[in-house]
């Protein structure tokens, strides 16, 4: 099933800046580390970062996407993303397809991040291994408090209708 | 402790970076979630994952980079710098699942002059894949800078 005219008119069109609801801390960090087993020094030895190339602490570049999601309460503004406004009837459910992640700039603890997305493709309703849905790709640009483009990210995801339950 | 630190000459395309294996247990995934501030009750509630299409809880998008990238930074050591990831979803890795996350180096270059920001880099690209009991899980292909003898690792 093609997407409906009105969804068709919000591709290519950008984000104004959406900000992290706080800043980059190295407990943040810990904890990403933790749940995946990382030991990298770069990301919690004050000592070992000190005497590298970095001059100190930073985060691990994989987590560029997770500063930025949005607090769970109080449940923030947001300035609108044509993502959010897109209609498609019948699909109810999200899931993560594919991600291409470029980092351009380390990212540190104190940092301030944000980020604009583009709508850049909506596909038609296909068949996939969880039910029928669109696939949906955006581009995101991650800046620092400087203004520094820090990473660029480009998603896929998939938003279905979950299968009834049996 | 003292780390890795693989040097660009020492890197044969084709060579083994290793592998490691992990329990997923449904701590370690909500977990991973709530690192990553990801709310998606997918990755947290089991009968809402299950009545979405899914066998339990799995590891979201964020989650499972990390997983990925640790073994690439694990093979490197802290020297090497991950430059870019293309991360693919194949399927997912759920509670109680055992993750195998394991590499290989496909491409030994440096960065050419019209790359932006890998021009002039002593880089690999690395193929990382990773599944369970149930099948694959996800892959990436990870694009590290490293130091080499010659210089230029910035």
């Amino acid at each position: 099933m093609p997407i409906s005219e009105k969804d068709k008119a919000l591709i290519g069109r950008e984000s104004a800046p959406l900000y992290a609801p706080d800043e980059v801390t190295k407990p943040a960090i810990r904890h990403f580390c933790e749940m995946v087993e990382d030991a990298n020094p770069l990301y919690a030895d004050d000592d070992y970062a000190r005497d590298s190339k970095y001059g100190g602490i930073v985060a691990p570049p994989q987590m560029l996407m997770a500063w930025c999601m949005p607090r769970m309460w109080p449940f923030p503004e947001f300035p609108s993303i044509p993502m959010a406004e897109l209609e498609l009837p019948g699909v109810d459910t999200w899931i993560a397809a594919d991600m291409i992640h470029e980092f351009y700039k380390p990212v540190r603890p104190g940092d301030i991040l944000s980020y604009t997305m583009k709508l850049e493709a909506v596909s038609d309703m296909k068949k996939t291994r969880v039910g029928m849905g669109h696939f949906i790709t955006t581009t995101q640009i991650y800046r620092n408090q400087k203004g520094e483009v820090v990473g660029k990210e480009i998603r896929t995801v998939l938003k279905y209708k979950a299968k009834e339950k049996e | 402790m003292a780390w890795n630190k693989v040097t660009w000459e020492d890197v044969k395309e084709g060579q083994d970076i290793g592998s490691y294996s992990m329990e997923m247990s449904a701590v370690k995934i909500s977990g991973g979630a709530w690192a990553t501030r990801d709310s998606n009750p997918q990755h947290h509630d089991s009968a809402f994952a299950k009545a979405s299409g899914s066998r339990d809880v799995f590891v979201n998008i964020m989650h499972g980079e990390g997983l990925l990238c640790r073994l690439a930074t694990d093979w490197s050591g802290p020297t090497g710098d991950i430059k870019k990831t293309r991360f693919n979803i194949r399927g997912s890795c759920c509670a109680n699942d055992t993750l195998t996350v394991s590499g290989k180096v496909t491409k030994k270059y440096v960065g050419a002059e019209g790359d932006g920001f890998l021009a002039g880099l002593h880089l690999v690209d690395l193929q990382v894949d990773s599944s369970t009991e149930q099948g694959a899980f996800c892959d990436a292909v990870i694009t590290m800078a490293l130091p080499a003898k010659a210089g230029g690792h910035k």
